[in-house]
């Protein structure tokens, strides 16, 4: 029925998201050095925050279907990304900076998952 | 291979405006295939597996492409629309934390490993295997480098 207008939401939200996504990497990737891609772990911990806060509140609450598809797998779906777990820690690794790419992988993961789950249990979601 | 001479780097502005529409792209791209995929809060959250995976196999061939092409005139908008644009957008972590979480929550420990673990390494894998391809496509050394 409002499928179409769901997918136009998620559209202007990914968009928007990505450009923070980008903005923020930009920003970050000159002021914190490059030897570990810390802006990974900010974003992605950030963003799963944010996740579970939103989704959280939403397993309780009656929010508007487009607004929760634009704002959550739109704008935080397209800000967060995979590239820091599987691309990034990977690099570190070839590199022979084991402990760092252990540091980003793991930790990385490990870090946002924590985040996920403060975000659904400060909302009433878990 | 002689690198002809690289192209004009591009404008913040254009910059913006591929990473947004690659993005707009990439978010619907995902939101499509994870409607296939119904699993409320009970069902395994396989959807947010299968889009990973997709993406990881994206990411690891346009990086392994990109890499063969350095020193060429390989054009600069598909960084932007691309990477950070297209795949940054429909590759995602926060529902796969979110959806661990509750996977965690709801007492379904073993599941949650699981997920976790074929999220971790199988698109580790993936991106590695789509190195080689991506890299072998364009006539180079399949390398995971910068």
């Amino acid at each position: 029925m409002n499928t179409g207008f769901t997918i136009l939401a998620v559209g202007v939200g990914g968009a928007l998201g990505s450009l923070a996504r980008y903005g923020v990497e930009s920003a970050l990737r000159n002021r914190l050095g490059h030897a570990i891609p810390w802006w990974g772990f900010v974003i992605n911990t950030s963003g799963a925050f944010a996740l579970g806060l939103l989704l959280g509140y939403a397993f309780h609450h009656p929010v508007n279907e487009q607004l929760l598809a634009g704002l959550g797998t739109g704008f935080i779906g397209a800000y967060t990304m995979l590239a820091p777990i599987n691309v990034d820690g990977p690099r570190l690794w070839f590199a022979g900076r084991r402990h760092h790419a252990a540091l980003v992988t793991i930790g990385g993961y490990g870090i946002a998952l924590g985040a996920a789950t403060l975000g659904l249990w400060i909302t009433g979601g878990i | 291979m002689i690198g002809k001479p690289d192209p004009e780097p591009l404008s913040r502005l254009a910059q913006a405006a591929l990473v947004s529409a690659g993005g707009a792209l990439g978010a619907m791209s995902r939101f499509s295939i994870l409607l296939q995929f119904p699993t409320a809060r009970t069902g395994f959250p396989a959807g947010t597996l299968v889009v990973n995976g997709l993406g990881a196999l994206g990411l690891g061939l346009l990086l392994g492409w990109l890499d063969s092409q350095r020193g060429t005139a390989s054009p600069r908008w598909i960084r932007s629309f691309g990477l950070a644009g297209f795949l940054g957008a429909f590759t995602t972590l926060s529902l796969v934390v979110v959806d661990h979480a509750i996977l965690i929550t709801s007492g379904r420990t073993w599941e949650a490993l699981v997920f976790a673990s074929i999220t971790i390494v199988g698109t580790i894998g993936i991106a590695l295997i789509g190195v080689a391809l991506g890299t072998r496509f364009g006539g180079g050394e399949a390398e995971l480098s910068q």
